[in-house]
């Protein structure tokens, strides 16, 4: 099947996900329930790409709302490379299709993309990038980020789409970011969390440690180091996560935009066959989760203890990047994602989001590159530019 | 193991982001017509839906 839900100019060189706006072109986000759903206006981003000079090629599809492991959810199909799970976007970059890639990371998708397909994505420190015009879900830590080639194509572009933007009430000040590297990877600490190490499979654990090997080579000082707050990350941010959901997802009732059901005879049947039938499993259980957190008597022990797990998980980071310069960890636990009865979603989704819950929740930006991921303090991308610059599979590998 | 929040403030954004607030300016960037457009049902003005009130 098609990696694009419509393409729009066979000869442009930019895919942008169905979760972000592009004006009179139908977005999905993967999900029946935005079927036939045209935006009226660009997202913050596209314009962006469109002002520099670049045109778009197509809307790659999704994972519905961007919520699952790899884009296993999408109502419209999924992309596969040799029965593994790639992510269409990933897929398009890989085999050179476009320079790059638009993709808004909820819960960590075009991350393990990119750790499958070795290419390289950027999920930019929350604020870096308006998210005017992305389909939201989880307001408080989806990220449109950068797929390409490079991690010299990758700065590029996050280059062009990161800076203010008035549209965008959690924008952060700066007109423009430089991600030029004021810190040599020589001169770099690097640490490695235990507790991501061992829940990945042996192949992401040797890529790992050839990576290590690397960059000691290069000069950087590497050390592992104990963080147990990541498995507090995971479960906050699954709470979180759909808190959010929930709350954005209730907008699509089958009246104002997407799809209605055809079959209704009153005002309440409208509203649930339409949900029934538009929304997927995955979406489903995130909303029943998201309206569990947030019910009377579990707010408290539920979503206010994630907010405030949040603060613990961002004051571990912080001190951690007081010592480090980045962390290096998995991008998830596998490089061979496989299809599976999505019933087992919700369960699946949650497990796999260990890897990348700690930069969801706390905002702070993650790179993916070589197959590894690496994390920086907020505002540090440039260091994450650095190491992954020098990062060269061939080499890695040796 | 239990994560102890006892001392903790809550945290809903990830970055100090306090009061974001801009003036009041009336303006209509979308007209009726572009707004309605996307419905399932509309009539010349309003959405529609199956009647409520019987």
């Amino acid at each position: 099947m098609s990696n694009y839900i419509t393409e729009i100019d066979q000869k442009c060189e930019i895919a942008v996900d169905d979760t972000i706006l592009i004006k009179d072109v139908e977005c999905t986000a993967g999900s029946r329930i935005l079927g036939g759903f045209v935006p009226l206006f660009d997202a913050e981003a596209v314009e962006r790409i469109k002002k520099a000079g670049y045109g778009i090629k197509g809307k790659t599809n999704v994972g519905e709302f961007g919520l699952d492991i790899i884009g296993e959810t999408s109502y419209y199909g999924e992309a596969q490379e040799n029965g593994n799970l790639i992510g269409a976007a990933a897929d398009e970059v890989k085999n050179r299709k476009v320079k790059a890639a638009l993709c808004v990371d909820l819960n960590g998708a075009p991350r393990r993309a990119a750790a499958v397909s070795g290419q390289t994505f950027i999920k930019p420190t929350y604020g870096t990038v308006s998210r005017y015009g992305v389909i939201p879900c989880a307001c408080s830590g989806e990220q449109i980020g950068v797929m390409s080639d490079s991690s010299e194509n990758t700065k590029k572009f996050l280059t062009i789409i990161a800076g203010r933007d008035d549209k965008d009430g959690t924008s952060l000040k700066n007109d423009s970011y430089d991600y030029e590297s004021k810190t040599e990877l020589s001169e770099m600490n690097i640490c490695l969390i235990k507790e991501l190490l061992d829940a990945a499979d042996e192949k992401v654990a040797a890529r790992i440690r050839s990576v290590v090997n690397f960059l000691e080579k290069s000069g950087a000082k590497t050390e592992y180091i104990s963080v147990p707050e990541v498995r507090y990350a995971q479960a906050a941010w699954q709470i979180l996560l759909a808190a959010e959901t929930c709350n954005n997802i209730s907008r699509y009732d089958g009246v104002k935009f997407g799809y209605r059901t055809p079959d209704y005879k009153d005002i309440d049947e409208l509203y649930i066959k339409s949900r029934t039938e538009g929304l997927g499993i995955l979406s489903k259980e995130t909303l029943i989760y998201g309206s569990d957190v947030l019910s009377k008597g579990r707010y408290d022990v539920c979503y206010d203890k994630a907010l405030r797990v949040r603060r613990v998980v961002m004051d571990k980071m912080k001190d951690v990047f007081g010592k480090y310069d980045a962390v290096l960890i998995p991008a998830g636990s596998t490089f061979e994602y496989k299809k599976y009865p999505l019933d087992k979603a919700f369960e699946n989704v949650y497990k796999e989001s260990l890897f990348t819950a700690v930069s969801s929740i706390t905002g702070m930006p993650a790179i993916v590159s070589c197959g590894v991921q690496l994390v920086a303090d907020h505002l540090n991308e440039s260091k994450l530019f650095e190491i992954a610059s020098k990062l060269d599979l061939s080499e890695v590998e040796k | 193991k239990k994560c102890t929040t006892d001392d903790v403030e809550p945290m809903v954004f990830v970055l100090p982001l306090v009061n974001v607030l801009r003036e009041d300016e009336r303006k209509q960037e979308f007209s009726r017509e572009s707004l309605l457009s996307g419905a399932p049902e509309h009539t010349e003005d309003s959405w529609q839906v199956p009647r409520l009130v019987k």
